[in-house]
């Protein structure tokens, strides 16, 4: 191969990419088989459950198969993030069996948990920007956290409480903060 | 029914809303699409540049220049000293204190390519860490479920009284999540970012032999006999589902029976450029694709409409 020869795309990443049609057709097949699985799975759950599932599904699935990057993306990215916090959070809600307050902060410790990850796989340009606001952000919800585990393992031995609460807190504080992508 | 048509309504009216943000956050912004087009007109090649003179150029406020000059400096694709900024290569993606090291072993050799070797996601055993998500799911349908009942009344037992067996089931599958996300940062932090491999203009290749090595590996530009790139099925397939794509690079050294692999390298089409440029001691393709290749740099942060 001659020098000159060598190739640049505008996106380096397109050389290693399906073509965006082809990973649209894909997408669209997955989720038409995830459909179709979900039908044929018979527990006698209500129909919020089954379309829970499909949207938080289609919300996982989207940024694993779509490697398209435009304004449009990302906005579509954005949209099914909010779809799925909408779809988990009244889920939850429906849930919710008792008002115990520690009860009441396990739900609250697993919705902030899931709006995290969820914005750190569907907004990832924005999540593994490692600028002031995102950390002001991260910290902010680890005292929340902390704030939440420490209502539920209150009914603990103290050391269990504090160090437990602590160590809960770093693991979550480590999970969330940006991550570079290179 | 009701039920239906309020969740319904929830996941459009969040849809939307959270579409409307997503397109105003990925608009592009003018002024920083000033800036990036004055440096790449006027400092490619990693000339310095005052924020003055780039006020000068773009017509805006030095302070607006030295503000979107932050924000390209955190992407990784300016860096700056007071007032000076300096175009980085586009294809140098090591953390600023390797690529600082990069530049004192290499003599401050222009360094084309510098990145890291990565061993984490193309190794199936990396993976097996998901196993773990995989165990939490288990235990939560087995309780949720009540398969064994011994099992649940032990999860009701260990519990404080009053506190619901499914809030903690959820609460788990939460835990289950922090806990993979976590100990996938500790892996990669630990294994992607000891190996760096370094190609500089006049120096050649560099690249670490170990986990505690500094660069000792060396191939001088006259002693690549020959490059090649190689997928394997499993990097291929990854490929068209990762963020970064990978492949491995293999170097034929003169006098050297075995080649020298770099292993899941990112870009490595690229990488094979670059190396087979400097071996033919032309870096015309570079010169010819600098502006390409600073603008796909930055576009990550001006997405095209």
């Amino acid at each position: 191969m001659r020098e000159e020869e060598f190739p640049i795309p505008k996106r380096l990443e397109d050389a290693y990419r399906f073509k965006p049609s082809t990973q649209i057709l894909i997408y669209i097949v997955l989720l038409v088989i995830g459909a179709l699985v979900l039908s044929m799975i018979k527990l006698g759950w209500s129909l919020t459950v089954y379309i829970v599932i499909f949207i938080v599904y289609a919300a996982l699935l989207f940024p694993v198969v779509i490697k398209i990057e435009n304004q449009w993306k990302t906005a579509f990215s954005l949209g099914l993030y909010g779809a799925a916090m909408a779809a988990i959070i009244y889920w939850t809600i429906t849930f919710l069996e008792s008002f115990d307050l520690r009860s009441v902060s396990l739900y609250v410790l697993f919705l902030l948990i899931m709006t995290v990850e969820l914005f750190h796989h569907l907004g990832e340009d924005i999540a593994y920007e490692e600028s002031k606001k995102v950390y002001i952000a991260v910290a902010t919800l680890s005292a929340l956290f902390f704030i939440f585990i420490y209502m539920f393992l209150s009914a603990y031995d103290w050391r269990i409480t504090v160090f437990g609460s602590i160590l809960a807190t770093i693991l979550f504080a480590y999970a969330i903060l940006p991550e570079k992508p290179i | 029914m009701l039920e239906v048509i309020w969740l319904t309504f929830s996941i459009v009216a969040a849809f939307g809303t959270c579409v409307l943000i997503g397109w105003k956050i990925a608009k592009s912004d003018p002024d920083l699409q000033k800036v990036i087009d004055a440096i790449v007109s006027h400092y490619l090649d990693e000339r310095r540049f005052h924020i003055n003179k780039i006020a000068e150029i773009t017509g805006l406020s030095s302070n607006k220049v030295e503000r979107i000059l932050k924000k390209l400096e955190t992407r990784g694709i300016v860096r700056g000293k007071g007032k000076m900024y300096q175009l980085v290569d586009p294809l140098v993606f090591l953390t600023p204190i390797d690529l600082e090291r990069a530049r004192r072993i290499t003599k401050d050799d222009n360094i084309l390519y510098g990145a890291y070797q990565n061993p984490y996601l193309p190794r199936l055993y990396f993976l097996t860490m998901y196993l773990i998500f995989a165990a939490v799911i288990v235990f939560v349908v087995l309780v949720f479920f009540n398969v064994f009942p011994g099992l649940t009344s032990w999860v009701q037992n260990i519990l404080p009284e009053g506190v619901s067996v499914n809030a903690f089931l959820l609460f788990m599958i939460g835990m289950g999540i922090i806990f993979v996300d976590a100990l996938d940062n500790i892996i990669k932090a630990w294994a992607r970012e000891k190996y760096s491999v370094v190609v500089g203009e006049k120096s050649g290749i560099s690249y670490d032999r170990s986990l505690a090595d500094e660069l000792s590996g060396k191939i001088r530009r006259g002693m690549i006999e020959d490059v090649d790139l190689q997928f394997s099925l499993l990097q291929k397939i990854l490929n068209y589902f990762i963020r970064v794509p990978v492949g491995d690079v293999i170097v034929k050294v003169k006098g050297q029976r075995e080649p020298v692999v770099f292993k899941n390298m990112p870009y490595p089409r690229e990488l094979f450029y670059v190396i087979r440029s400097i071996q033919l001691g032309s870096l015309g393709w570079r010169k010819r694709h600098a502006r390409t290749l600073m603008m796909w740099r930055a576009r990550a942060m001006v997405p095209a409409a």
